[in-house]
């Protein structure tokens, strides 16, 4: 196929058109005294006239309103709230700007996200599923610490796929105190977890916990502040069935004769496991042990998939190319340098995708944007992924001078020029190989 | 009730009151969203749909700076430090007396991809020439008409799918029949065996692994033939890691490509396994910093023959080093070829190395590749601290001039994964005369062989002299990384033709993202060279927002919009068509 090219189309522009139009813009805060001064002014000479009568009513009427409605107004904004109020003083915490400024309470029983000053930073904080038990409470923060009013603060740790540390709290039934530590600050947070609310989750205490977090953040920073039911974990979808399918066939197109399996027990693993079994059948593929010749697929989840991927590019494991279930979009698992392949419903560097990677990055600073994450808030906002997936490539450059650590972390003594963290795999690749893949 | 009337005792009261209304109701409509609109640009739109069913667009915003009659421009690829605001190419007014001198012009923004790691384009650009982009991380390769400069128009797209032999598109060199070469320095799409267009096969171990290739596209960035860069009999895996290991190991990762169709012949140096290479987690990382150069014979366009697979030799700085790393041959960045059919040599330079190496003679089947100057004597003469060295210090752009007078080279400065401290190594771009090397034909006696000579240049008569070296100095984590030549005089009548002789250079300072000594301070700066190879500042190539000598894209606003800081990577010299004879 040969690729077409269209004439030049130029394009009118009307003044201050345009959603790139170079403007500048003045605050409406700027002009607020003015205003102000001018509409009391205004407001004492309509008085003034009222009370010599020299004022007739319509004139009285148009007036007195302008002025009211401006005194209104500036009112308004001055009284504006600008930060949260849910953050308490026992600590030294406290929501602060444009990410507090969008914070609102969340309903009781619902996952919680909130941004907290802590040790000289602005650390996010997310809480799910939010309800009476056990909660995964996930710190921006390396040394974050978690715990109730009435307990020890508990060390936190890192999980595969997440820049969080996440500590495990016990909440109790309704309006709650999380205490939280980092950097060396410490900030309390009110959590409501409500009351007879269903269970959590259970793919929340396992090793899946991150990626139902990270849906569940997703859900949140798209707006959706329903409760947490489910995780993606729980169970396989019909389209992730599908690009399952539509990689087993796109390897027999290739030639393949055999192919490798990691699952895991989940509810998804498993029949994924099958799925992908049934479709080698269909395909006249074999399922092997992994071999050098032999591509390795994983419906594993974040963690298992990357110990697969740190096992091949140490040779451990030996494999021809890393192909992942749809899930597995997870900065863990793409930066092991294995040759991973993973089919996709949309295309990660692209405006609409960027914008949840922009809004996850606004809510829960640092925290790495997922393919979870992002179908959740697809869902949230009624989206639909495209109909059928391609297959991309991706890999991390790292080159001379490029000092970052396997999950994204610095490694020291640098610094990350520009907004890395919104970049769903900074200094990486991730590049379609594959037109649509047929599903059928 | 009294009536209102103008007549009435109390006037100026009422007349205040309802100006007051007015004024306030004109602020409520134009206080909240107060627009002041600066002059709009022009708008124009160019797509293309590539083979991977995605439309591309390439939309220009020509501010009225680039009215008026064609002239001189330095075209900038830039990448937004916001991933998620769109990369575009920069159009800047390079002519010498405009009084726009530095400003930008136009900038063409692409999408829908973003975070492309805007990357190189071709060397040197003739006229008529097509302009080629690379998206390194984007493994897409955008191609331009550039009848209508400062205006571009997007003509092709060479996208991931259409080169599944290779990723990483890092250099482009144009031939005089409009198509090109590029390197592309990652290995294929998928992991396993690829077959390239002459039916060979190579098996690699996935993208932005190993091995890289050659792909000849056409003047709408088709692919032509993807050509292996890759020893079918593998190469010594001591020598050349793969991460996974590859059954046949290969040091094939092209970076830096050179052509001479008067020779029929393509040399391309090998540069990095890019994934993963530097990575915390490998213990062997020495293995996949690369010490190799690839010569090709091109007589078959389509189907060249690798005449050989050269590895650079250390020098005496080596053995003063604690890690391989740092040694002379490691990361072969860049080639050179002069530009006379009677010179049959190529230069090359390392990257970590810091050193350039000369082979007299590559059409043989084993060029005698030998150093021949180190970057620690162009210190010297920067003014540089005697402990700064050519260790680490990556040396970027390395082009002979047409003339075959001089050999240009960039240097970032010694890196923070050397150790060094910022603010004590600096960069600099330095000029060495060579023709007393080419002249020595096939016999030159010039070898940095000691470590005197490392310091201070090789005591053969015939070794490369230094004629000058401009410090670069900032304190970010990066340097110079790339330059161009001004392949072009003015002459009378506004017009303007191609020079042999060149008086005028260009930096840019930024490497790759996410990285330290792979940043910059990201300015585009401008540098007079006179006859006998003085380097000076013109001082006159000024940020239009700043007033300062060179054009810094750490700005906040563009002729696009409020997009922010971005990183310029490939430079280029270019003239309007209606003024280029």
């Amino acid at each position: 196929m040969i690729g077409s090219a269209e004439t030049q189309v130029p394009v009118a522009v009307p003044p201050g058109g345009g959603h790139l139009a170079l403007v500048q813009e003045t605050p409406a805060g700027g002009m607020l005294p003015v205003l102000a001064l001018a509409a009391v002014v205004g407001l004492v000479g309509v008085v003034v006239l009222v009370r010599r009568t020299t004022l007739p009513r319509p004139y009285l009427f148009a007036s007195g309103a302008v002025c009211v409605l401006v005194l209104s107004f500036v009112l308004g904004a001055t009284l504006r709230p600008v930060g949260g109020t849910d953050t308490t003083a026992a600590g030294h915490g406290t929501a602060h700007g444009a990410a507090a400024a969008a914070e609102r309470p969340s309903p009781p029983g619902t996952p919680v996200l909130r941004t907290l000053h802590l040790g000289g930073e602005q650390v996010g904080v997310l809480v799910v599923p939010g309800r009476p038990g056990r909660n995964l409470v996930g710190i921006g923060a390396a040394d974050a610490r978690a715990g109730t009013a009435d307990e020890a603060l508990r060390k936190g740790q890192r999980r595969p796929g997440s820049a969080q540390t996440w500590v495990t709290v016990d909440l109790p039934e309704g309006s709650s105190t999380l205490r939280i530590s980092a950097g060396g600050g410490t900030a309390s947070l009110t959590v409501d977890t409500g009351r007879d609310r269903p269970a959590a989750p259970p793919a929340l205490g396992t090793a899946d916990g991150p990626e139902c977090a990270a849906a569940a953040a997703g859900a949140l920073v798209a707006g959706d502040s329903g409760p947490l039911t489910a995780c993606p974990s729980d169970g396989l979808t019909a389209d992730d069935s599908a690009a399952l399918r539509a990689t087993v066939r796109f390897l027999a197109g290739r030639g393949t004769a055999s192919l490798a399996l990691v699952s895991d027990d989940s509810p998804r693993g498993r029949k994924a496991a099958a799925v992908v079994r049934s479709a080698a059948r269909q395909e006249g593929i074999t399922v092997s042990a992994p071999g050098r010749n032999r591509p390795l697929l994983v419906t594993a989840g974040w963690a298992g998939a990357t110990r697969v991927a740190d096992a091949v590019e140490s040779g451990r494991t030996p494999a021809q190319g890393v192909y992942l279930a749809p899930w597995n979009l997870a900065r863990s698992v793409l930066t092991p340098s294995a040759g991973q392949l993973i089919p996709l419903r949309f295309t990660p560097r692209t405006a609409r995708a960027s914008a949840y990677a922009e809004a996850l990055a606004a809510r829960l600073p640092g925290e790495y944007p997922s393919g979870s994450g992002y179908a959740a808030w697809q869902r949230a906002r009624g989206e639909e992924p495209q109909a059928r997936p391609r297959l991309f490539a991706a890999s991390t450059a790292y080159v001379p001078g490029t000092m970052v650590s396997a999950d994204g972390g610095d490694t020291g003594g640098g610094h990350q020029h520009g907004a890395a963290g919104a970049d769903w795999l900074p200094s990486g690749m991730i590049a379609p190989v594959s037109g649509p893949m047929r599903e059928g | 009730m009294r009536r209102f009337s103008l007549g009435q005792p109390g006037r100026p009261l009422r007349l205040a009151v309802c100006l007051t209304a007015a004024g306030l109701t004109a602020a409520l409509l134009t206080g909240s969203g107060n627009a002041t609109a600066s002059p709009e640009p022009e708008r124009t739109t160019s797509k293309f749909t590539a083979n991977d069913g995605v439309t591309y667009t390439a939309t220009n915003h020509m501010t009225s700076a680039a009215d008026g009659r064609g002239r001189e421009w330095m075209l900038t690829w830039a990448g937004s430090a916001d991933p998620a605001k769109p990369d575009f190419l920069a159009v800047v007014d390079a002519t010498r007396n405009s009084p726009t001198y530095g400003e930008v012009v136009n900038t063409v923004t692409l999408g829908p991809g973003l975070a492309n790691e805007a990357h190189h384009m071709q060397y040197v650009w003739h006229k008529g020439d097509r302009l080629y982009a690379g998206g390194l991380l984007a493994d897409t390769v955008y191609v331009f008409d550039t009848k209508a400069l400062p205006a571009l128009k997007l003509v092709g797209v060479n996208s991931s799918v259409d080169t599944p032999c290779g990723t990483a598109p890092d250099a482009f060199q144009v031939l005089s029949d409009g198509t090109t070469y590029a390197t592309y320095l990652g290995g294929p799409d998928l992991p396993g065996p690829c077959t390239y267009t002459n039916g060979e096969v190579r098996v690699g171990n996935g993208a932005a692994g190993s091995p890289g290739e050659i792909v000849r596209m056409d003047e709408n960035g088709q692919t032509i033939a993807e050509i292996p860069a890759a020893l079918a009999e593998g190469e010594d895996p001591e020598q050349c890691g793969n991460v996974p290991k590859l059954e046949k190991a290969t040091c094939a990762n092209p970076h830096g490509i050179a052509v001479s169709e008067e020779r029929d012949i393509m040399v391309a140096s090998d540069f990095v396994e890019a994934r993963h290479f530097m990575s915390p987690k490998l213990p062997d990382q020495a293995s996949l910093a690369r010490q190799t150069v690839r010569v090709w014979d091109i007589t078959n366009r389509n189907d060249p023959e690798l005449l050989s697979v050269s590895k650079m030799p250390d020098g005496p700085r080596a053995a003063r080093e604690d890690k391989e790393m740092w040694h002379e041959s490691r990361v072969v960045m860049e080639p050179a070829l002069p530009h006379k059919k009677h010179h049959k040599g190529a230069f090359a330079s390392s990257m970590l190395g810091g050193a350039i190496f000369y082979a007299p003679d590559v059409t043989v089947p084993n060029p005698k590749w030998r150093e021949v100057f180190d970057d620690t004597t162009a210190y010297r003469k920067a003014g540089a601290d005697r402990d700064v060295t050519g260790a680490g210090d990556a040396g970027s752009w390395l082009m002979v001039s047409p003339d075959d007078r001089y050999l240009f080279h960039t240097v970032m400065g010694q890196s923070t994964p050397y150790g060094a401290p910022l603010d004590k190594t600096t960069g600099m771009v330095y000029v060495l005369d060579i023709r007393k090397l080419l002249a020595a034909g096939d016999n030159p006696k010039c070898d940095i062989d000691s470590i005197d000579e490392a310091y201070r240049g090789g005591k053969e008569r015939d070794c490369p002299a230094v004629t000058d070296a401009m410090p670069i100095r900032d304190t970010t984590d990066g340097g110079p990384h790339w330059g161009a030549m001004d392949n072009f005089k003015q002459v009378r009548g506004g017009l303007y033709k191609e020079t042999e002789h060149i008086s005028r250079i260009a930096t840019s300072n930024y490497f790759i993202a996410g990285s330290f000594s792979g940043d910059g301070n990201h300015e585009v700066c401008m540098y007079d060279l006179s006859r006998s190879g003085k380097l000076r500042q013109d001082t006159r190539f000024r940020d239009e927002n700043t007033g300062r000598p060179c054009v810094d894209f750490d700005r906040t606003s563009w002729p696009h919009g409020d997009t922010g800081p971005a990183r310029p990577h490939g430079i280029l010299f270019t003239v309007s068509d209606s003024v280029l004879k």
